[in-house]
């Protein structure tokens, strides 16, 4: 009995050092990432300031984009979202919209504003699509077509679809609920034009356009929701992009460029052959494979870079069960991709990527939650069974909740710092969150992540769309 | 009951609860004096914006001679706003709003003050923003400062530095720009956006790197040459027709094209057959540009080319002059080259012909009908049926019965099919 007491004692106190390494090692992680995130942003703000943008705009050699909207059943923010893209101050850019078998009325809204006519268009098929039904083109805008396709290879192939006919010299994905600012295009292709030897893929921050007043796909009114749910990913989106991404981006280590505005050499998307339907989403997946691009062409210095720029505005879950689905499927993904890319770990070739990026990814994303739960449930029910002291139990707690308040408060005075998006008393608001956040919405998005781990080791790979709230009408 | 290190722990909480509070209070303070500074910008801006009213009101003439008297009390950074209009939301400063500040702001003391700052500042930000006044202040005498800066080993400062040079528009400033792209392979991209808009007189600085050994540098030498139109170089871009490297090749073959004169059309034709489906794709439009119609017997020579994206920019060549293709049309698409018959479907689409087409049967001339009937027998034969579907929709009913008609004649599948699906999108 006395043995198995003291070896009980050794193992909850190893346990307990082991949790404890884990969240100072993470926190350190973090911090880490978020002064970079802080250093760098500073830097881009500069550059975004004395900026040429319009030399940049009316250059004779800009560079072409085309822009590919893959839509699945968006009949209500299509809309805003194609009008936005209308808007665009660009010279030079083409627009492919890919109706993905919706069961909506989103082709019809999309006839509505662009006039659709049969188009008899021959082209090659480079990447998988799946069957596509027909292709249109618009009467009013010329730099316009719409591809109307079958349903199969999930959003990956929407995105092909879009890739087999596109003809520029960069591509846009942009999502269908996306409602985009009127300089993004030429924000991000200007800095393209730094490099565009180099630089293969970019992306940049955009948040929630829950309660943005948007008309004819102009923003008229920055106003954003105060819903704690909704502004606790609006707090979230800063943290990733801000606190982690840009930091990344650094040491070219960037290890996803976002589905909802992602930009890319479309010499670079043919050598990798598109985007790929066998993961559940396909945004990852194509970073992760660009990386192992980049590490194989090694003296050709490419880069894949996040911007801190505010470039959109996305519809997000509005309530729990639309944010458990969203979040669950994004842990999945990220889990199939580290597990179908876990060669690059530690693995020299691949430089940052491999001994920041995945460590971190591996640490937070792939196992974090079970540490976290495990943590929370050890020393709780260590208090429960009289093991630990009360003290324990709120200390640990304390600390967990305090670290990720001060790491996100961070993020929020960075984003401050880079550009004035929301107002001191929406940043006030999100302050506020940063420090209850981890008592409930933390809890939220450990649930999201449990499935999302479970659906992945079942091998689910169904792609469902969450529900979303209609936007107001102006 | 084991009470593991909570000193410890509590020693951490502490110090994080203090980190926490502390940054809780920057944060919202620091985003309230954002915005109170914000609007205070935004005022400062107004104000500007006022006086330079004030001074068009004043029966002053507001041109660039003129100088505003509060601009010696501008900020650096109220400055670049007005020059770069990156406050734009708050107030746009047109050109001639921009060239009075300009010309006012800069006085000697401050100009020594800012080459200073530009050159030996502590701050990098303050270097950046020194650098950038100069430049968007367009101050001549501060080339030698950017001469130096441009090669800073700090990235940041070089690419601030070339944004600077590109604001002073003169032979010198692209004389340290050009020089620069030889010696470093950054930015190029952006000195040559920055180039176009300088006086064509740099050309013959650009003709000097026609002989660079670096075919990027080659490349872009071209196409700044063309941009220009400058014509008394094209001895130099004939000679680049010959290059060892593709794109220099296909960048030249454009550009002969792009002068538009007949005496290039025997180096424009080698370029129609080069080994190269760049050079190839150059040329097609090229050729047209200086032989119009007669050169397309040659052009479309190409429709069987092995490169698809040389059939794509024939296609857009037809697509932009189809009346002139009709002939070569009528050939495909009664021909048995799938390719070609496709590409000419395309065309007839996407120029919006096969409406005209169709408005020709309906009330056209006999030649035009005949023409007409010939495509449109094309068109059936290769099945364009999207294509005419479309076309159709837009017809008013009694006339999309006759046009049926008329299919029915050349094909009775092919009007069923029309028929059912002329509805619409």
């Amino acid at each position: 009995m006395a043995a198995r007491g003291i070896f009980m004692a050794k193992f909850t106190y190893i346990a307990f050092i082991v949790f404890l390494c884990y969240f100072l090692l993470l926190s350190a992680f973090y911090l880490f990432l978020v002064l970079l995130g802080f250093i760098e942003g500073r830097r881009r703000r500069w550059e975004s300031q004395a900026e040429d943008y319009p030399a940049a705009y009316l250059a004779g050699n800009v560079m072409s984009v085309s822009l590919v909207m893959p839509a699945h059943n968006e009949e209500e923010w299509i809309a805003d979202a194609l009008n936005s893209i209308l808007n665009l101050n660009y010279p030079k850019f083409e627009v492919i919209v890919v109706d993905d078998n919706s069961s909506d009325r989103t082709l019809e809204v999309v006839n509505g504003i662009l006039e659709l006519r049969p188009l008899d268009l021959p082209y090659t098929k480079h990447y998988k699509d799946g069957v596509v039904r027909s292709v249109f083109r618009s009467l009013k805008y010329p730099n316009i077509k719409v591809i109307s396709k079958e349903k199969g290879f999930k959003k990956a192939g929407a995105v092909n679809a879009g890739l087999n006919l596109a003809v520029n010299e960069y591509v846009c994905v942009v999502d269908a609920d996306t409602v985009l600012e009127q300089d993004a295009l030429l924000k991000v292709m200007a800095h393209v034009g730094r490099d565009p030897d180099r630089i293969i893929g970019i992306g940049s921050y955009f948040g929630l356009a829950n309660d943005l007043k948007v008309k004819n796909g102009l923003i008229i009114g920055k106003t954003f929701s105060y819903n704690p749910l909704i502004a606790c990913q609006n707090l979230e989106y800063i943290r990733s992009f801000i606190g982690n991404r840009i930091g990344w981006s650094r040491y070219n280590a960037t290890p996803v460029v976002a589905g909802g505005f992602n930009l890319w050499r479309r010499d670079i998307i043919y050598e990798l052959g598109g985007f790929s339907p066998d993961f559940t989403c396909e945004d990852i997946e194509f970073t992760f494979r660009a990386q192992d691009y980049l590490a194989k062409n090694r003296a050709k210095g490419y880069r894949i870079e996040i911007l801190p720029y505010s470039v959109g505005w996305t519809e997000g879950p509005a309530n729990v069960a639309s944010l458990i689905s969203q979040r669950s499927r994004w842990q999945r993904v990220t889990d199939e991709t580290v597990a179908h890319y876990r060669y690059m770990i530690f693995n020299a070739r691949f430089g940052a990527f491999a001994f920041l990026t995945l460590p971190y990814f591996l640490l937070y994303e792939v196992f974090g939650v079970f540490f976290e739960i495990t943590g929370v449930l050890f020393v709780g029910t260590g208090w429960a069974f009289g093991v630990f002291d009360f003290r324990i139990f709120a200390l640990f707690i304390l600390f967990m909740s305090l670290t990720q308040a001060f790491t996100s408060i961070l993020s929020v005075f960075s984003f401050v710092r880079i550009q004035k998006v929301f107002s001191a008393r929406y940043i006030a608001y999100l302050v506020f969150l940063t420090l209850t956040e981890f008592f409930w919405y933390r809890l939220l998005i450990s649930a999201a992540k449990l499935e999302g781990t479970y659906t992945f080791l079942r091998k689910d790979k169904d792609y469902t769309q969450y529900k979303r709230k209609k936007r107001a009408e102006l | 009951m084991y009470n593991y290190h909570a000193d410890l722990i509590w020693l951490i909480d502490k110090i994080l609860l203090y980190l926490v509070f502390f940054a809780v209070i920057s944060t919202v303070l620091y985003a309230a004096a954002r915005e109170y500074f914000w609007r205070k910008r935004s005022r400062a801006l107004l104000k500007i914006k006022g006086n330079i009213y004030e001074l068009a009101l004043s029966g002053l003439k507001a041109d660039s001679k003129v100088c505003l008297t509060a601009a010696s009390g501008v900020t650096a950074q109220q400055f670049l706003d007005v020059a770069t209009n990156r406050s734009r939301e708050i107030a746009f400063f047109n050109d001639s709003e921009q060239s009075i500040l300009k010309n006012c702001f800069i006085s000697a003391e401050k100009l020594v003050l800012l080459e200073r700052a530009a050159v030996s500042s502590w701050s990098k930000w303050r270097r950046a923003e020194a650098i950038l006044t100069l430049g968007y202040a367009q101050v001549t005498p501060a080339l030698k400062v950017f001469k130096k800066t441009i090669y800073d080993k700090d990235p940041d400062i070089s690419y601030f530095s070339v944004i600077a040079l590109g604001q002073i528009k003169n032979i010198e400033s692209a004389g340290i720009l050009l020089d620069f792209i030889q010696k470093e392979p950054f930015y190029r991209y952006r000195i040559f956006s920055f180039l176009e808009s300088f006086p064509s007189g740099i050309c013959g600085k650009a003709a000097g790197l026609s002989g660079s050994s670096d075919p990027e540098i080659r490349n872009l030498a071209v196409k700044l040459i063309c941009g220009f139109k400058a014509a008394e170089y094209s001895g130099i871009i004939e000679k680049l027709v010959s290059d060892e490297d593709a794109r220099v090749r296909a960048s030249a073959c454009y550009c002969l094209g792009e002068f538009g004169e007949k005496r290039f059309s025997g180096r424009i034709l080698k370029c129609l057959s080069d080994d190269s489906w760049m050079v190839r794709v150059s040329a097609v439009g090229a050729f047209f540009k200086v032989r119009g119609e007669e050169g397309l017997p040659e052009i479309m020579g190409r429709i069987n080319d092995g490169s698809l994206a040389v059939i794509e920019s024939l296609k857009v060549l037809i697509t932009n002059n189809i009346e002139v293709c009709l002939f070569y049309l009528e050939k495909f698409l009664n021909g048995n080259d799938e390719m070609a018959r496709r590409v000419s479907m395309e065309a007839l689409e996407a120029s919006g012909y096969t409406v005209k087409l169709l408005q020709i049967l309906l009330a056209g001339g006999d030649r035009e009908k005949e023409i007409s009937m010939n495509l449109l027998k094309g068109l059936i034969a290769s099945r364009a049926y999207p294509g005419l579907r479309g076309a159709l929709s837009g017809f008013p009913e009694g006339e999309k019965r006759k046009l049926l008609e008329i299919i029915r004649r050349i094909d009775k599948d092919a009007s069923v099919i029309l028929e059912e699906k002329a509805g619409g999108f």
